[in-house]
């Protein structure tokens, strides 16, 4: 449970000012929100920390639509052409 | 062929000499000010520079030149993109006068394209909210629904195109503020592959998981925009572009043998209307020649709260330069300089991000570093494992794009996490870099618009925008509900 206190300590690391007010009011809303956020601590997670996505090199092959048919565009050697191209079609 | 491409369709006009592109810029703001003070999406119009682009691409139609796809084609960028010498507000009040010495990336390849900016839009404050609500300066109202929100925190740039004030926008999407919005006004709204399209220039939220897209009224033209943007920038080192180029040329491929994937997960506690509209959706797809695969990833559960764990630690560090001394309005008097530095945040800032720094503050200090941040890390490493093997399994994944359609401007959530519930589907593509869109697919008991969320690996984009091209193709008649305002092309 959080107090007025907890919440004017991380508003003042935060540099923020806040009423007595606001901190009681934020410390429901935090309360609040914890109550669901605890919800990570049901698992143990032992695997290694996320530290950014891969390049696309791993990703490069993997849009699946190169399996599929064409109906239209298919001979289109750059996005400019195949613009014009379906215009004239309409 | 039921799919409708605005931009193709005023490209063909441009040329064929139908209308000139200053009247095109001059009947989007006719219609501006007939319908926006209603709707509210605007927070500044761009008249000088929109009439300005207009003009060079009338001169180089009189000349006989060749235009290129963008070129004359109205757009709004959400006020979080920065333009250089107009001004860029993030809709805080903290940054209330401000206006940036540089123009971001994506603004930088539409204006080189003579695209015609006619203003920025209206959004909730630093991107953190969904509904609009939260925006210091104005109210936005859903085109569909006056009475109703527009989502947020793109919800300016949805409601502009939605009404027909705007051929295209400009969104960010950090858990959903492109597609939330999209499926709240009954547009397309797409969420690139994390590191497509540039970030440069755009005022970060969490910068592990903001991404600019587009938002459009039909899937092609979220392709033709798409392919515009994503490009390599040295000035972005996480930007690679679209390394598995255009996607427009892939549009309308027989999806003949697609794999969706409908995770369980995704399904529960959405609406009943909802649920019929997605199932339906996924009967079109079956009748398509479609396969569908049941998914089972139970840890997407945790994908919303560690998004608050993540997105409210980099939001605290990314906000810390607010302070009126680097960025940002000084609020006086002041005695010291400690002083300005508190009573500066304290009014610049809004209740929501106020509420969200001090979240982010205290999941990041002290022993809850370990106990939520670095916690929060492993779970995400776990979320992009999951993805990565279930997209072994499929090639596209479905969920709906919200789990409610959109709410009420008197709406009061019972207590604070109910208010960011709506992320809940959205978030996960997020956390896992990956590539999703957000297409209409019918209208619920209100007649107010459901939208069909469609997730794909990292950068196909091709592969979702293609399903959902089909997807539109097949129902666009029953499944989008079009605004009667604006300009009709």
């Amino acid at each position: 449970m959080f107090t007025k206190e907890d919440i004017k300590n991380i508003a003042t690391n935060a540099q923020i000012n806040v009423t007595d007010t606001e901190a009681q009011k934020y410390a429901e809303d935090l309360d609040d929100m914890f109550a669901f956020i605890n919800m990570i601590n049901e698992t143990e997670f032992i695997c290694p920390e996320f530290t950014g996505f891969d390049g696309p090199s791993d990703c490069f092959k993997n849009d699946s639509i190169q399996k599929f048919e064409t109906d239209c565009c298919s001979n289109s050697d750059n996005y400019k052409d195949s613009f014009f191209e379906i215009n004239e079609k309409d | 062929m039921n799919n409708i491409s605005k931009i193709k369709t005023i490209h063909k006009k441009l040329i064929n000499k139908e209308f000139s592109c200053s009247d095109l810029t001059k009947m989007h703001f006719d219609s501006i000010n007939k319908y926006d003070k209603n709707i509210g999406a605007f927070i500044n119009l761009t008249k000088e520079v929109a009439f300005s682009a207009a003009q060079k691409v009338d001169n180089k139609i009189k000349n006989g030149e060749k235009l290129s796809p963008l070129e004359g084609i109205p757009f709004a960028l959400k006020d979080n993109i920065c333009t250089k010498n107009i001004k860029t507000t993030c809709c805080s009040v903290m940054l209330k006068d401000y206006i940036p010495p540089y123009d971001a990336t994506c603004y930088d390849i539409l204006k080189s394209q003579n695209a015609v900016l006619l203003g920025k839009t209206n959004m909730d404050e630093f991107a953190m909210g969904c509904s609009c609500k939260t925006s210091r300066f104005k109210k936005t109202s859903n085109p569909q629904d006056l009475n109703r929100v527009p989502g947020g925190s793109s919800g300016g740039s949805a409601a502009a195109v939605c009404a027909n004030l705007s051929v295209f926008s400009l969104g960010s999407d950090t858990g959903g503020s492109i597609r939330q919005p999209a499926s709240f006004c009954g547009v397309v709204g797409l969420k690139p592959t994390y590191g497509t399209i540039s970030r440069y220039g755009l005022i970060a939220l969490a910068s592990s998981l903001d991404q600019i897209g587009p938002i459009t009224s039909c899937v092609e033209d979220a392709a033709i925009v798409y392919d515009a943007l994503s490009l390599k920038d040295k000035n972005d080192p996480t930007c690679f572009g679209n390394v598995n180029g255009p996607t427009y040329p892939h549009l309308s491929k027989n999806i003949k043998g697609m794999r969706i994937g409908l995770p369980k997960q995704y399904l529960e506690g959405i609406t009943d209307d909802i649920y019929k509209s997605i199932m339906s959706a996924v009967d079109v797809y079956k009748s398509l020649g479609a396969e569908i695969v049941t998914l089972d990833m139970p840890y997407i559960k945790y994908s919303l709260p560690i998004y608050y764990i993540l997105v409210c630690s980099e939001a605290a560090s990314n906000l810390a330069r607010m302070d009126g001394i680097r960025y940002g309005h000084i609020e006086h008097p002041y005695k010291n300089i400690k002083e300005m530095l508190v009573n500066t945040r304290k009014t610049g800032l809004g209740e929501d991000v106020k509420r969200r720094i001090l979240l982010g503050t205290y999941v990041s200090s002290g022993e809850n570093f370990d106990y939520y941040y670095k916690k929060a890390l492993r779970i995400r490493q776990t979320i992009c494992a999951t993805f990565d093997e279930a997209f072994k399994k499929c090639d596209v994944i479905f969920s709906s794009t919200v789990p409610e359609t959109a709410f009420t401007h008197d709406f009061k959530p019972k207590g604070q996490m109910q208010a960011y519930m709506s992320d809940i589907c959205t978030v996960p593509a997020n956390i896992a870099g990956l590539c999703a869109i957000s297409v209409p697919c019918g209208v619920d008991s209100n007649n107010l618009p459901i939208g069909l969320h469609l997730i794909g690996n990292k950068f196909c984009e091709s592969t979702i925008l293609n399903a959902a091209y089909k997807f539109e193709e097949t129902t666009r008649d029953s499944s989008f509900k079009t605004v009667n305002m604006g300009v009709q092309i």
